[in-house]
């Protein structure tokens, strides 16, 4: 009986209702948008992160993050790709060897970071057609050839079909040197890699860098398209991995956010952007609806002393306008996720186009966007926004609950 | 005194005259302790052929080169061994350095960013190759040991305000005889960074020269960079077209 009549007070003053409904509904549909639009953003820059750099789960040697040395490489690097490729928990492996270099171009030279991969099984971690945007990828066989970044291209002044040359230092201290023939250019969304990176056969700069059968990491996939941090499919991949490697002395197995812990730290931001972002927009709403509750209230103080005359105990005004509340909260959750539903539907089929009016591309910390980021519409989010917002309106209506259920009858119903 | 490895690489030309000067019993000033020291290690030209040993954590090689000098700014260095290098050449002129690479018949120039990376995979670096500084010049010096009872001229060096040395502090000890045995090079916090020392000085062409130098990095005790000389001959009649990028390929 009481929701009966906390439904018929609410469309006493109609107009009011609707507009503090509505007012709440817009910020339960802003509150979506938003969070969409940034779990979208950092799902994308640790999936770029996860595809280039660490992979779900990457096997290397224990000192390798820190010192980046060389010869800190995971030994026997074919034997071991080979055991692991059978495993059912892992989608793709790509074993890759890093180092810097001297390039030289023609004319222009520049430092660049070489990575020498396996063509056939780099190509299942990140397509082709992803990465090479003018001429190809690599031939499954080593024949010196190279595919550069757009911007290392530029530095260097050289297309598909030039010839550049490596100069490095080698393990061994020599001075490792090779020619290549340049036949691809690659974009990768990587600000670093894009002006820095340049893709090799294994081979080639294992034998530039006198790193016989040696990687420096192994990267591995796990059958989850989602960077999520704690994703039961990379755990088990990683367990699988140490089940085959074995955890010894000169190797270590990391998930990519042990691996970078900054990329994690940064999904952590996007929660915590959330957060902040709940309790700013509830706290105002929740003011909101305090105010009208407190109103409705006021107004109706003769009449609620006539209810606790005629007998009405207080425990039943303070559920009575906490049912108001409950029920306004109720309408706005639902006007809300109608068109919050609406705006993250346009956010994941249309995505938001960052390009700044001269076409010119976005970059946070190292990483270039596509200048169009799609929404990602998380559950449990949404579950959180309309969670929040029935408790604020709760909690709101708390007040002026109570006020109402404290009313001295007499006093009251000589309020005029 | 950053010319390090040029040092000995170029000719000594002047150690001849420094060693045969009288020892008198009244001091030298502190800059003509300095500018015998570093003239020691400059002279009209030269041509040496050096072994060079590296020790690092990592690896170990000995390379042999060969290597002509003129004047201060322009010096050319071609390895003989070992077979897997045998041709790389480093020109050097001014500031500028292009290294010759053989096996793919190309000559790069080192760019300005590479100029503090390793030369040769020594302790040496690139721009220890080229950077000239006079210590009369960029340092204060100050004399805080004299050679008494068979000593050494013991001077510590601090840069001038506007030097274009990477040191806070150099210690340097010179023998009577005006030859330098030991430097140490200290970074702007005064940490040390690295230990030169210069030994068996012996006759080459004529001339008293240390033939050995070694350069021990201070974070790495165990590691070193020794440059011993087979051969030196003096004030030899180089073209200046030696020192050009068309005679960097011969």
């Amino acid at each position: 009986m009481l929701p009966a009549m906390a439904w018929r007070n609410l469309w006493r003053h109609g107009r009011r209702t609707f507009i503090t409904a509505a007012a709440m509904g817009v910020s339960v549909a802003f509150v979506m948008a938003m969070l969409a639009y940034v779990d979208g953003m950092y799902g994308k820059m640790a999936e770029i992160m996860i595809d280039q750099a660490t992979g779900h789960v990457q096997v290397h040697h224990p000192d390798y993050p820190g010192t980046r040395a060389l010869d800190d490489t995971v030994k026997d690097a074919g034997a071991r790709i080979e055991a692991l490729g059978g495993l059912p928990e892992t989608r793709a492996i790509a074993p890759r060897l890093n180092g810097y270099a001297l390039l030289g171009g023609e004319k222009k030279t520049s430092g660049a970071q070489l990575v020498g991969v396996d063509p056939v099984r780099e190509a299942d971690v990140l397509p082709v057609h992803d990465r090479v945007k003018e001429g190809r990828w690599l031939s499954p066989e080593p024949a010196r050839e190279i595919v550069l970044g757009r911007g290392l291209a530029d530095t260097l002044e050289v297309g598909v079909g030039d010839q550049v040359v490596a100069m490095t230092q080698a393990a061994d201290g020599s001075l490792g040197n090779d020619l290549y023939e340049v036949v691809g250019i690659s974009t990768s969304g990587s600000v670093t890699l894009d002006r820095m990176g340049a893709w090799l056969h294994l081979q080639d700069v294992q034998s530039l860098l006198v790193l016989p059968d040696q990687v420096h990491q192994i990267t591995i996939l796990a059958p989850t398209s989602e960077a999520r941090i704690n994703d039961p499919d990379v755990l088990a991949a990683a367990a699988a991995v140490r089940g085959v490697v074995g955890d010894s002395d000169d190797l270590e197995i990391l998930t990519w956010w042990e691996a970078s812990p900054q990329t994690a730290e940064m999904m952590g931001m996007s929660d915590a952007s959330a957060g902040i972002m709940l309790v700013i927009v509830f706290g105002v709403a929740g003011l909101g609806i305090l105010n009208t509750m407190l109103m409705s209230v006021f107004e109706r103080t003769k009449e609620l002393g006539v209810m606790k005359a005629l007998g009405t105990r207080p425990w039943a005004i303070v559920q009575l306008v906490l049912w108001e509340s409950l029920l306004l909260g109720a309408m706005a959750a639902v006007g809300g996720l109608a068109l919050g539903g609406v705006l993250d539907w346009l956010l994941v089929t249309q995505g938001l186009s960052l390009t700044t009016g001269d076409g010119e591309q976005l970059s946070s910390m190292g990483v270039l966007f596509d200048p169009v980021i799609y929404g990602v519409v998380k559950p449990e989010r949404i579950v959180t926004t309309v969670v929040s917002l029935l408790v604020v309106a709760v909690l709101a209506a708390l007040w002026p609950a109570l006020r109402a259920a404290r009313l001295e009858p007499v006093q009251a119903m000589q309020d005029r | 005194m950053r010319r390090l490895l040029p040092a000995l690489l170029l000719s000594l030309a002047c150690l001849g005259p420094a060693l045969s000067a009288p020892a008198r019993a009244e001091d030298p000033s502190i800059d003509d302790l300095l500018d015998a020291a570093d003239d020691i290690q400059r002279g009209a030209s030269s041509h040496a052929v050096v072994v060079m040993q590296v020790k690092t954590d990592r690896y170990e090689r000995t390379m042999k080169m060969e290597s002509w000098a003129k004047g201060t700014e322009r010096s050319l260095i071609r390895i003989l061994e070992p077979a897997k290098d045998a041709g790389v050449a480093t020109l050097m002129v001014d500031d500028n350095i292009w290294n010759y690479l053989p096996k793919v018949d190309r000559t790069m120039k080192v760019p300005a960013g590479m100029m503090g990376g390793s030369w040769m995979g020594s302790h040496f670096t690139n721009d220890d190759l080229v950077k000239e500084s006079r210590m009369s010049e960029d340092f204060t010096g100050e004399i805080v040991g004299r050679p008494e009872d068979g000593g050494v001229w013991k001077i510590t060096l601090t840069p001038k305000p506007d030097a274009p040395v990477v040191w806070g502090k150099v210690e340097i000890e010179i023998t009577p005889d005006k030859v330098p045995t030991v430097a140490r090079y200290y970074d702007e916090k005064g940490n040390l960074v690295r230990t030169m020392t210069w030994g068996d000085v012996r006759e080459m062409d004529g001339r008293k020269v240390p033939a050995e130098m070694k350069l021990v990095p201070a974070e790495e005790p165990d590691e070193f960079t020794l440059v011993r000389y087979d051969q030196i001959d003096f004030d030899i009649d180089v073209s200046d077209d030696m020192f050009s990028l068309q005679a960097l390929k011969r």
